[in-house]
């Protein structure tokens, strides 16, 4: 996760617009950082999986190779993905044999992985939904952000029982699935004060949890008429917009998104900059027509196949 | 002149007594007073020094960064919605918190037909849609994209699903 993030930030000095209200091209000659955001990532993989509506769509729309992404920025086409679309990123983490029985898990090569958080996000709203779902043992779940849910946990932290009812009605196993906790949900920019509504996943967003909005952060997925698939982001609206000395991570946006960012307002009638991709980021993992770049891949990026999963 | 002396000595009196009665009265209300002002002080002197929780420990409890990231910033607030009265019509706005585990649950019951494999395991891996080399004359199907025999599908007799990769 760290190589993760830390090739986001060095994409980003090399990704040229005018989205940054940070220059980070300093980088090197900052004092080191004071915190190591390593803590809150046990060495998580990430997969993200993609629902049949969703597939669809973008195939359909000849949206998944970068030249059809441009043709709709050209065409000024409105992306907007069908209301049954729904995303999932979930993060593995390596685990002991002992700990099976606490966590849903799956073999990857040989290793044993639990799922240590669980995100989704669903079109059911314009706006989409955002929630985020831990296990408890993750190491800083609830340590800089409190989680919140008035559904499934008690007063005194404990899974409700009308939780509990919904475990047993869908076929879960109460003792396995007990281990994991809503962090939140988002549906909104901000609040009916305007003020801005942060969520963050304490791995997910490891570094960078107090800034982080997934409403805003997502709203930036774009195409322009300069993507590619040269690194994550070419020539698409930066995915973070500061960066804190203090750990050296990137920052993500909060509140509403400025208008200037996809618009031209200096012409009449105004320009479009950045075509929106109705907040899925898994737009900027398409390749250009005959590459194999794989934007998303890390420097790393080990392939590994998952075999098993575990009890219900 | 000796009934002069007796009215200044009645005022006296009277006056005598009414303040007494004030200060009687003045620390009759005085814990009240005195816990109110202390209450306000307190707030007031909380908000001075930043340590007013923005909305509940420990959302938004840093005041000066960390590992975590940044100091949050004091207009920020954490997700959070109050309970409602009335018809729930839309859950995901409405009742955001039950709509999220139903949907967990839902995402995360056994895929029918597919051993162990959960519904969300049944998808199509984001590598399987924005696939390498990529030919407009043969888009990605959903068949190709979810198939257990597809190249990064599971090892060994597995059920399993897309690669995954360190990203």
């Amino acid at each position: 996760m760290q190589q993760r993030v830390e090739q986001l930030a060095t994409q980003l000095n090399g990704n040229n617009d005018d989205s940054s209200t940070t220059d980070t091209s300093g980088l090197s000659k900052l004092p080191p950082p004071r915190y190591d955001a390593n803590d809150c990532d046990p060495h998580t993989t990430q997969q993200v999986f993609l629902n049949r509506a969703q597939f669809e769509y973008v195939v359909s729309n000849d949206l998944w190779y970068v030249e059809g992404q441009i043709a709709a920025f050209r065409a000024q086409k409105t992306i907007e993905l069908p209301t049954d679309a729904t995303t999932v990123k979930v993060l593995w983490r390596p685990i002991a044999e002992a700990e099976k029985p606490k966590y849903f898990w799956t073999v990857s090569e040989g290793k044993l992985y639990g799922l240590a958080s669980f995100l989704f996000m669903s079109k059911v709203i314009p706006t989409w939904t955002w929630a985020s779902f831990e296990h408890i043992d993750n190491p800083c779940f609830a340590r800089y952000e409190a989680p919140y849910d008035n559904f499934g946990v008690t007063a005194a932290g404990k899974p409700s029982p009308a939780l509990l009812q919904m475990f047993r009605r869908f076929g879960l196993d109460a003792a396995l699935w007990s281990h994991y906790r809503l962090g939140g949900i988002q549906t909104s920019f901000t609040n009916n004060q305007g003020r801005p509504v942060l969520l963050g996943n304490s791995i997910a967003e490891d570094g960078f949890q107090t800034t982080s909005s997934c409403t805003t952060c997502h709203a930036r997925s774009t195409v322009g008429p300069a993507t590619s698939d040269k690194v994550l982001g070419a020539g698409r609206l930066r995915i973070f917009n500061s960066f804190y000395a203090g750990n050296a991570r990137p920052q993500s946006a909060s509140g509403a998104p400025d208008p200037s960012l996809f618009y031209d307002f200096s012409t009449t009638p105004p320009t479009l900059k950045y075509l929106p991709m109705n907040f899925a980021w898994s737009f900027a993992c398409a390749n250009n027509i005959g590459s194999d770049s794989n934007p998303c891949e890390a420097t790393s990026g080990s392939t590994s196949n998952t075999s098993t999963s575990g009890k219900n | 002149m000796s009934q002069k002396t007796a009215i200044k000595n009645v005022l006296l009196v009277l006056t005598l007594i009414a303040s007494i009665l004030a200060i009687l009265a003045a620390s009759a209300a005085s814990p009240f007073e005195r816990q109110k002002s202390s209450s306000k002080t307190t707030t007031s002197s909380t908000v001075a020094r930043g340590t007013e929780p923005l909305q509940r420990r420990p959302c938004g409890s840093t005041t000066e960064g960390g590992p975590e990231g940044p100091a949050m910033q004091r207009e920020d607030v954490c997700t959070g919605y109050a309970m409602t009265a009335g018809p729930v019509t839309e859950p995901a706005v409405q009742d955001p918190d039950r709509y999220a585990w139903r949907t967990f649950c839902e995402l995360n019951q056994p895929a029918p037909g597919k051993g162990r494999l959960r519904i969300w395991q049944t998808w199509a891996n984001q590598f399987d849609l924005f696939v390498s080399r990529p030919d407009p004359k043969h888009p990605p199907t959903w068949a190709g994209a979810t198939s257990e025999a597809r190249p990064d599908a599971a090892e060994s007799g597995a059920t399993g699903h897309a690669a995954e990769r360190k990203q």
